[in-house]
């Protein structure tokens, strides 16, 4: 069985690489890119601790979180492509 | 064996991730994205999560990835140097965090996953549903469902 740290390793170097992203790229595209990366990270954390402390409604939250992170990048995209 | 295949994906994860925010070209971004977002739903997979990872490979690495393309052009990237400064802040506190997490482990290794097969499945995520605060959660999402699709048609047939 993997330790849970495992999994909150990969949640934060999402978490860093978007928030990097978001910092350093000017670009709204790149931006909207970037914070899609940025938002998946606490989905995986929502549900790595449902999984661990044996809750599903965690995981519920975590299919809550994806599916606004997708909402919010097609609000996004029907913003740049409205404005372009 | 698990190990062996959580290192696989997260390097993919984090290496498409590192893609999104180098690349030149927008498209090559969001290509980056897509894999990245795949790669992550394995990990929903590994940790008995396929309803989540499902969702996760429907609405981010399927349409989001979809209307980007759609929707973004290559455009000039340009960096702030203030802004690139400011931003070593949190990065440095992230970093903080991280190099503690990691040494921590050599103290306590953390939580480890039990096993089980039906947890995180579709039955078991509808029962939580039922149970929780589904018409809540539901009527929130109806309601973004609607804006996006309000705001993702043409000007001539909006809502």
């Amino acid at each position: 069985m993997l330790p849970i740290t495992h999994f909150l390793y990969l949640a934060s170097g999402l978490f860093v690489l978007g928030l990097v992203g978001l910092t350093l790229r000017r670009a709204p595209g790149r931006v909207l890119l970037a914070l899609v990366l940025l938002l998946a990270a606490p989905g995986l954390l929502w549900a790595t601790f449902a999984r661990a402390w044996g809750d599903g409604g965690g995981q519920v939250l975590a299919a809550l979180l994806v599916t606004l992170t997708g909402v919010y990048a097609l609000l996004g995209a029907a913003l740049l492509r409205g404005r372009g | 064996m698990a190990a062996f295949i959580f290192f696989a994906y997260a390097a993919v994860a984090l290496a498409a991730g590192l893609v999104v925010i180098a690349a030149g070209s927008t498209r090559v971004a969001t290509r980056g994205l897509f894999v990245c977002m795949v790669a992550a739903s394995c990990a929903y997979v590994q940790m008995l999560a396929p309803a989540v990872a499902a969702v996760q490979l429907v609405v981010l690495a399927g349409a989001a990835v979809a209307a980007l393309r759609l929707a973004v052009t290559d455009e000039v990237v340009v960096r702030r140097r203030l802004v690139s400064g400011l931003a070593l802040l949190p990065i440095a506190g992230l970093a903080l965090i991280l190099v503690g997490t990691w040494a921590r482990q050599y103290v306590w290794a953390g939580r480890e996953l039990g096993p089980g097969s039906q947890f995180g499945g579709a039955a078991a995520l509808a029962r939580v549903w039922s149970e929780a605060h589904a018409p809540a959660l539901l009527a929130a999402l109806l309601a973004l469902l609607v804006a996006a699709i309000a705001g993702s048609a043409g000007r001539g047939h909006r809502l």
